[in-house]
């Protein structure tokens, strides 16, 4: 009677125990949906990947400064790089007897930060620094306009990077209404015509 | 009767060949005012003298990690393909005329300068019978437009690609050797990703189905340079 009585609970504590596993591996399979990415190529032929995020939490989680600021300034950049002695990109270029310079074409974008909701900027004015991709990959983005700007710094150029082209930027109106610039998530898009205060709010409870 | 009606179905046939074959030939780099193209016809120079097939020597010896597992496999894609050229290896005899390398990742870092949810895969540059690189339309323009070399430079750090990422990367700036432009753009004779797919076209790239060399190349191939 007592081996039965044991058999039963064995079976029991089994049945449970998987169930509880598959029931915590289908929530975590419904909280992460799938990541998207596609690829596009510069006219120049640079072929990007791009992922999307998740949502609201992993866009956050990536961006080490998030401010809302105003544009004051944009100023288009062409900077040498010099291919350095030694690897192979230089070893390739002297091969086909090419110059040892390319030049890096961009934008420097002047960002005069009113709010800062995560991470600590150097100054109130920073510079965001936006690779020219000559495909509109981002949204236009114009002197005077204010906008969530949600950035990486980037050690090797000094400057800030958008972490995302279109989901790293959330207009924001002169009535104080988010517009985000991407609809590649519900949450992200769901944001749209919420006010600065509450998405800011919901942004800062992430983190 | 019939005989006008003969004549007009020889001249929609006439008609419809001609824009068909007009279809194709996507060159790489384009200038459009309003709805007009105005292409700048780059051509790849080397070729094996035998079979008249065009020539691709590779040097692969800078190539690591992934890129260089995958490597075979897109080389192969196009030297099995139906298009008129050979894709082979060498380091230094037959001396190399392409050159594809994994680049250093300060000079990766300081070129291309992606946020966390963006990567540069792959840049294709090419060179003119003057060693001019061609990476615009502004150098395409000032260019000989007769290419004696390639560069194909590689990301040293993907963010876990998968092994299709890495093929059809190689596999696709290998079509930019030889010059070949983009199949997708809706400006520019797009290519139908079901009727005509192309490995040239970021929207059949991101259906997943194949890095091989599709028809679409060996047409475009053998009307830029005359098969």
């Amino acid at each position: 009677m007592k081996k039965y009585i044991l058999l039963v609970c064995a079976a029991l504590a089994v049945t449970v125990y998987s169930s509880i596993e598959l029931s915590d591996t289908k929530s975590k399979a419904a909280e992460a949906p799938s990541v998207k990415s596609r690829i596009v190529e510069t006219a120049s032929g640079r072929l990007i990947r791009i992922t999307d995020p998740r949502d609201l939490k992993d866009l956050v989680s990536h961006s080490t400064l998030i401010v809302k600021g105003k544009i004051i300034k944009t100023e288009n950049v062409q900077e040498e790089i010099q291919l350095i002695e030694g690897t192979p990109e230089r070893a390739a270029v002297d091969a086909q007897g090419g110059k040892s310079t390319r030049i890096r074409s961009g934008t420097n974008y002047t960002i005069s930060v009113s709010d800062v909701i995560k991470g600590q900027p150097d100054n109130q004015e920073i510079t965001v620094y936006i690779s020219e991709d000559e495909i509109s990959l981002r949204p236009e983005l114009k002197i005077g306009d204010e906008l969530i700007f949600n950035l990486a710094f980037n050690k090797t150029i000094g400057r800030y990077t958008d972490v995302h082209p279109s989901a790293g930027y959330l207009k924001v109106n002169a009535d104080n209404k988010v517009k985000p610039m991407f609809d590649g998530t519900n949450e992200i898009s769901s944001l749209e015509n919420e006010s600065y205060d509450e998405v800011k709010r919901k942004i800062r409870d992430i983190k | 009767m019939k005989k006008k009606l003969t004549i007009v179905l020889a001249m929609f046939t006439l008609f419809a060949f001609l824009t068909s074959t007009n279809a194709f030939a996507h060159e790489m780099y384009f200038t459009q005012s309003g709805s007009t193209i105005t292409t700048i016809p780059l051509r790849w120079t080397p070729k094996n003298t035998s079979t008249g097939r065009l020539k691709v020597i590779i040097n692969k010896q800078s190539l690591t990690g992934s890129w260089s597992t995958y490597y075979e496999d897109a080389r192969t894609a196009w030297h099995s393909s139906a298009v008129p050229a050979e894709f082979t290896t060498t380091t230094t005899t037959p001396v190399p005329n392409t050159y594809m390398v994994t680049a250093s990742q300060q000079y990766w870092d300081s070129m291309y300068p992606d946020g966390p949810f963006s990567e540069t895969l792959g840049v294709t540059e090419l060179y003119d019978t003057n060693s001019l690189a061609i990476t615009s339309i502004a150098t395409a323009s000032a260019s000989t437009k007769q290419l004696k070399g390639a560069n194909i430079y590689l990301n040293p750090s993907p963010n876990s690609p998968s092994a299709f990422i890495y093929r059809f990367t190689m596999s696709h700036e290998l079509g930019h050797v030889l010059a070949l432009g983009h199949s997708h753009l809706p400006q520019y004779s797009p290519a139908n990703t079901s009727t005509d797919p192309s490995i040239m076209s970021y929207d059949y790239f991101s259906l997943g189905q194949s890095y091989l060399p599709q028809n679409h190349e060996v047409n475009d191939v053998k009307k830029m340079y005359g098969y």
